[in-house]
């Protein structure tokens, strides 16, 4: 089973290799040889973290992306032995770069809802717009605070 | 043979669309707009996100809703190389990242404080239960799963929870950038603090936020999405705990305590 996504989600892999790349050299102006080892090293790394949290889903239960981040901090740390070739490599690829693309997958699963949104009616509009304020706000209180505590800033 | 037919089949107007998208709005590129109070600045994922919306079922019908569904499960696939972009810059600011680790985590907390902001309003506004399930969170994928399994599909708790859930995700990503835009101009928040506190618990809002905060501090830049994707991966692992054992028993304490307050007021004002 976890063979069979491998090779699903390399297909879809490789798909968004190409849109990525798209992004990096249309949106931010690097050159195609540039961005083609970056993008091959994320994709890489995001393959093998999909690929992990699948076989590790049998046992525990824990986002993806967790399994995603913890390889790529673990191939870029200073203990890692390509620390500086994935680094060096991946800086040429943008931050940015695959937010595009992940935009246009968003709208179109959008799509479907927007019947459904039409109907909500703006009590739930207003209490959505605050429950994003009072999020982002009382986070940001208490970051700086801690951050200021903590003697960082 | 026929299984990649197959695959072709699934995908590619999904793969052309998103492919001329991202062309066309990377292309265009950043939208900088000039107000009184400053600028604002908007990246092509907003407008991606926004011309993609309307190809759905429910307007110019380009996309079936099968293939709605089944966009939504790539941003999961492409989300994979963002956050492994995001991991590299971590593992590269390690000793950074340590230093700033206790206002990391405990920023996480902040997510409570929309529940004494938001729960009162919605009970203003006539909502009864609907209410615990609108302002315990910011109601992404995980929490909607977390509501419906507690409280059962058709619960009043899981109603409030959808409806912010689908709201969230139409206008989310353009809020958050006119929120953080405008919160920049304030100038009261660190580049760093602005950066956690984008990490709500959806990759295309922290993006559209820290993006904005990263432009507008190009000296943090890096540093700024970095924090903004380490607190938002944070808020993804705990937000079900966080969920069952602080946030969910909170607000519906707090509803308890409230609607037999504001409940009764308006009961007289009515009369």
């Amino acid at each position: 089973m976890v063979a069979k996504y491998f090779g699903k989600t390399c297909a879809l892999m490789v798909m968004i290799f190409t849109l990525i790349l798209i992004s990096n050299c249309v949106g931010y102006g690097v050159s195609v040889v540039d961005s083609v080892p970056g993008i091959l090293i994320l994709c890489g790394i995001g393959l093998g973290g999909l690929t992990i949290s699948k076989a590790m889903s049998r046992f525990v239960k824990l986002p993806s992306m967790m399994y995603v981040v913890i390889l790529a901090v673990l191939l870029a740390c200073p203990i890692s032995p390509v620390q500086e070739q994935v680094i060096a490599l991946t800086s040429n690829v943008q931050f940015m770069a695959p937010t595009a693309a992940m935009g246009a997958f968003i709208g179109i699963s959008l799509g479907k809802e927007i019947k459904a949104f039409a109907k909500m009616g703006w009590k739930y509009i207003i209490i959505t717009l605050f429950v994003i304020f009072g999020t982002f706000v009382f986070s940001a209180i208490i970051a700086q605070i801690v951050l200021k505590v903590t003697g960082v800033i | 043979m026929e299984k990649v037919s197959a695959f072709v089949r699934k995908y590619w107007k999904i793969y052309l669309v998103a492919a001329i998208l991202c062309a066309v709005c990377d292309y265009v590129g950043t939208l900088r707009i000039n107000t009184p109070i400053g600028t604002f600045t908007f990246f092509s994922l907003l407008f991606t996100t926004i011309l993609a919306s309307l190809l759905g079922q429910d307007i110019l019908k380009v996309f079936t809703v099968e293939e709605s569904e089944t966009a939504g499960a790539l941003v999961l696939v492409i989300l994979a190389p963002f956050m492994a972009k995001m991991g590299v810059s971590a593992g590269a600011n390690l000793s950074k990242l340590v230093a700033v680790s206790p206002a990391l985590i405990l920023q996480e907390f902040g997510n409570l404080g929309t529940i004494f902001l938001s729960l009162p309003l919605a009970l203003l506004l006539g909502l009864k239960r609907e209410a615990i399930g609108a302002c315990y969170s910011i109601n992404r994928d995980s929490n909607l799963g977390l509501t419906t399994d507690i409280y059962g599909p058709d619960a009043p708790e899981t109603k409030g929870t959808f409806s912010v859930y689908v709201v969230g995700s139409i206008i989310g990503t353009v809020f958050i950038s006119l929120l953080a835009n405008f919160i920049i101009q304030l100038d009261v928040f660190h580049p760093l603090a602005l950066g956690m506190a984008s990490g709500v618990g959806s990759g295309s809002m922290m993006s559209a936020a820290a993006a904005s905060i990263a432009e507008a501090y190009p000296e943090f830049g890096e540093q700024v999405l970095l924090m903004g994707s380490m607190s938002d991966m944070l808020t993804g692992a705990t937000g079900i705990y966080m969920g069952t054992f602080i946030s969910l028993p909170l607000t519906t304490k707090l509803y308890q305590w409230l609607s037999s307050r504001i409940g009764k007021r308006a009961a007289k004002e009515e009369r």
